[in-house]
């Protein structure tokens, strides 16, 4: 695969931001548009055969 | 889902803090929204929230696509105040890394690391998790418990901090060998 493409994958992934200073309180979501992702993530956890899985990081 | 939680970090006078949070953290964040609304109450009252970019590895672990990954991801950091460069900090804590193999020599790297950047942070850190057998208390007190109680299961979280005492004297005991 060419060095472009390669670069074209990385530009559609998303980059954890690190940084030893908390950002500020006005970028936090609201509770009910975190509860909307986190019931597609849910799903997405079912999907990839990981219910298991989860329960296991659960346990951890 | 009911959630008990000591006073001393639900109270509208209580000391804010700074919390790490382990993976399975996030995965109870998922799972229920009464506890997604408990982390949001914690940040009201003046915690923050940090993480480190190994549980956003853990939590994405399984993605079989980019948008399933950039999904998860991005709800770690949605709900994070920060996620803490601890990779950065490992080797200036090189003494913490020794008392880790000796009290936990078979101890997820995950979890050491949590565990070192409480330790980088000079104690005033505190770290919240389920897996409390990560933790050695030779090093670490657990000073409160959050419960939660899904009427399937009850869970007991813990809130670990250094015990600067017990650290002191586990360093002396390696600097005399």
């Amino acid at each position: 695969m060419s060095d472009e493409r390669i670069k074209e994958i990385r530009e559609r992934i998303y980059k954890v931001s690190t940084s030893e200073r908390p950002k500020a309180t006005a970028h936090r979501k609201s509770v009910d548009d975190l509860w909307k992702e986190a019931t597609i993530i849910r799903q997405t956890f079912s999907e990839d055969n990981s219910a298991q899985r989860t329960d296991e990081l659960q346990r951890k | 889902m009911k959630i008990i939680a000591p006073s001393e970090l639900t109270s509208s006078n209580a000391n804010s803090r700074y919390i790490f949070l382990d993976t399975n953290v996030f995965v109870a964040a998922i799972s229920d929204k009464d506890f997604l609304v408990f982390l949001k109450r914690l940040q009201d009252l003046g915690h923050v929230l940090f993480t480190i970019p190994q549980v956003t590895y853990e939590f994405t672990r399984g993605s079989d696509t980019i948008a399933i990954y950039n999904r998860r991801a991005q709800f770690i950091a949605d709900i994070a105040d920060t996620v803490y460069p601890i990779d950065k900090h490992v080797e200036a804590c090189q003494e913490f890394t020794v008392l880790m193999q000796k009290y936990r020599p078979k101890g997820q790297y995950t979890d050491f690391l949590l565990c070192t950047a409480l330790y980088a942070l000079h104690g005033n850190a505190s770290l919240l998790t389920s897996d409390h057998s990560a933790m050695p208390l030779d090093l670490f007190d657990r000073t409160m418990i959050i419960t939660t109680d899904n009427t399937k299961e009850i869970q007991n979280l813990g809130l670990y901090e250094i015990n600067q005492e017990r650290l002191n004297v586990a360093l002396e005991k390696l600097a005399q060998k």
